[in-house]
């Protein structure tokens, strides 16, 4: 039993590592370069969305008395 | 018999009799006081049996607040309080005095702790009574999963001596302005030193010490005493004067204040917010003017994530539906709704929709609970200096990397089933280890390194789950610079994931890629790493 489990996760780990090995070439390829190159932009547009917010001078020096 | 103390059941019709008897308000003041409707809900849920007054009781905050204003006055001012303690058992005068003799037959201690709901000390003002307020929170969801998604991380542990029997109860302390020593600012710093004092060591000062310190360097503007309510630099400056920094972040939109105050509150850092309240009542929506409240909670109430950004990151705050409030006004852990609901506001620009939540004052144009909405504005976290790096630099780094992982699952096999829940957080390293200590993991999880690590005293945390399982943890020194190596490490608690990132992550193009973003540091940790062998 613990040899059938050992051949199964070695299968799945081998599985794994194809997978990580097209990943890669994928990356390097012009399609993988263009597609992550975009997701990064995308999340840096949102990033400065947020960073563009700024705080009024009045939040700062109007007295909070209710 | 004594007249130290009585014991009454409880009824708000009784509450409010002691209310007047115990201070110098009047019997309609009370009746029209928030906070009466306010107790009234509370005691009905928490099924309150019986009050134990405690007659000419000392308050150490009152007192310094009487020491500081109330002596100087012309009219006499007492300087004792009374002090109300609540139960959900019955019992009675004669049970409570055969106690104290030590005959436990009728009531014990262990039934009188396990029933002990806190007290509210009633200072003897004529209009602003409520003085230090510690009553037992509502269940929360690490108490009773099934009923309830509420959690209070700040709270902190309260003694009570009533003549040698000691009670407690875990809260975070509240109390109502009094409109001299303390505007609604000062009361909500006084309620957000109440959990820093205990999580970074400082002193907690009083309400007038606050007030006093706030308004140290800015005397022309408006004398100290009494209070005409405080700027968000004088806040800002109380801060300072108990040896914290604070951040101040804007607050006008929902998703980042959600995410913003998850963040701290997880690691039990209150956070005080500025509001402009509105009464929605009126012909177009009144401005009734700024207010300080303190976040002291949040209820994670939504079933599932709301995407965030163009990206569609998923972030666990956004489940928050309702936030919990110290306001002034209303009384303790006072809920706030995220219900949708805009106000709009006519602006230089013409009328905006301007993001809000729900409040529970009193609306003067109808009378009714819950007219009035809440437009946040700024907020502040007062933070140990060590926490240098603020929750949006990771929040950025993480949005940016799960983009990254998102791109991978999408055209790359990235073997999740699933895209990525984050849970982004401020920890220390002892609550971090702590609970990792107590983790059942993978054997290949190199446990004893990871304990043994030296690591920061404040870590922001980034756990990436797929479905309820956590298969990653981003580790972040909140202690660096902002241009610094502030990510301290990754762990694996998935190892298809970990092989897959550890091998991609060595492709020579992918650094040119990020080109020179900081989360680059991310995957160049995994690039360091070695890929177990077959």
């Amino acid at each position: 039993m613990a040899s059938q489990d050992k051949v199964r996760t070695s299968t799945a780990e081998d599985e794994v590592r194809v997978m990580a090995h097209n990943a890669k070439q994928w990356i390097a390829s012009d399609e993988g370069q263009r597609a992550i190159k975009g997701a990064l932009k995308q999340a840096a547009q949102t990033t400065s969305n947020e960073a563009k917010r700024e705080i009024k001078p009045e939040s700062l020096h109007t007295p909070v008395n209710l | 018999m004594t007249d130290q103390f009585s014991v009454l059941p409880y009824s708000i019709d009784n509450l409010q009799k002691i209310f007047s008897e115990k201070t110098t308000a009047s019997q309609q003041v009370i009746a029209n006081k928030l906070h009466r409707f306010y107790f009234e809900n509370y005691f009905d849920f928490v099924e309150a049996k019986t009050v134990l007054v405690e007659n000419h009781y000392i308050d150490r905050d009152f007192l310094e607040d009487f020491s500081g204003y109330y002596v100087r006055c012309f009219a006499d001012y007492s300087r004792k309080c009374s002090r109300l303690h609540f139960f959900d058992i019955v019992f009675d005068v004669t049970n409570f005095e055969n106690l104290l003799l030590g005959n436990e037959e009728s009531v014990d201690l262990a039934s009188l702790q396990a029933g002990y709901l806190g007290f509210i000390v009633l200072k003897p003002l004529p209009l602003t009574i409520i003085g230090r307020t510690c009553l037992k929170v509502y269940p929360t969801a690490e108490e009773k999963p099934e009923i309830s998604r509420r959690y209070f991380p700040t709270v902190r542990n309260y003694k009570a001596n009533l003549f040698g029997v000691t009670l407690k109860v875990k809260t975070l302390a509240f109390q109502e302005q009094d409109r001299v020593a303390a505007a609604c600012a000062t009361s909500a710093l006084w309620s957000t030193f109440q959990a820093t004092g205990i999580l970074f060591q400082h002193l907690i000062p009083s309400p007038v010490e606050i007030t006093k310190s706030a308004t140290i360097n800015s005397q022309l503007l408006a004398r100290s005493l009494p209070s005409q309510g405080l700027t968000a630099e004088q806040i800002a400056q109380a801060i300072l004067s108990v040896g914290l920094e604070p951040l101040l972040f804007e607050a006008s939109d929902g998703n980042l204040l959600k995410n913003t105050l998850y963040a701290y509150l997880r690691s039990k850092i209150p956070v005080l917010m500025i509001v402009s309240l509105f009464d929605m009542k009126s012909s177009f929506p009144n401005c009734l003017g700024r207010h300080a409240v303190v976040i002291s909670g949040y209820c994670l109430g939504l079933q599932k994530t709301q995407p965030y950004g163009q990206s569609g990151f998923l972030l666990k705050a956004s489940k928050i539906d309702k936030i919990y409030a110290h306001d002034d006004q209303v009384g303790p852990f006072a809920r706030m709704t995220f219900d949708g609901v805009p106000v709009p506001i006519i602006t230089n620009i013409g009328q905006e929709d301007f993001f809000s939540i729900s409040t529970s004052w009193v609306s003067p144009s109808s009378g009714n609970i819950g007219d009035v909405r809440a437009v946040p504005d700024i907020a502040l976290i007062p933070l140990y200096h060590k926490i240098r790096i603020p929750f949006e630099v990771i929040q950025a780094l993480v949005l940016s990397f799960d983009a990254f992982l998102e791109t991978l699952r999408n055209q790359a096999n990235l073997p999740l089933s699933q895209r990525i829940e984050w849970d982004i957080y401020l920890t220390s390293i002892t609550e971090f280890k702590e609970e990792f200590s107590r983790l059942n993991v993978n054997r290949d999880l190199p446990k004893i390194e990871i304990l043994t690590e030296p690591m920061p005293r404040f870590l922001w945390r980034a756990s990436a789950f797929n479905g309820n399982e956590v298969i990653l943890d981003l580790l972040f020194d909140a202690t660096d610079i902002e241009q610094g190596h502030f990510f301290v490490r990754a762990i694996e608690y998935q190892s298809d994931l970990s092989i897959y990132l550890r091998t991609i992550s060595k492709e020579p193009s992918l650094e040119a890629s990020f080109q020179g973003n900081p989360e680059w540091k991310i995957l160049e940790w995994f690039k360091y790493q070695s890929i177990p062998e077959n």
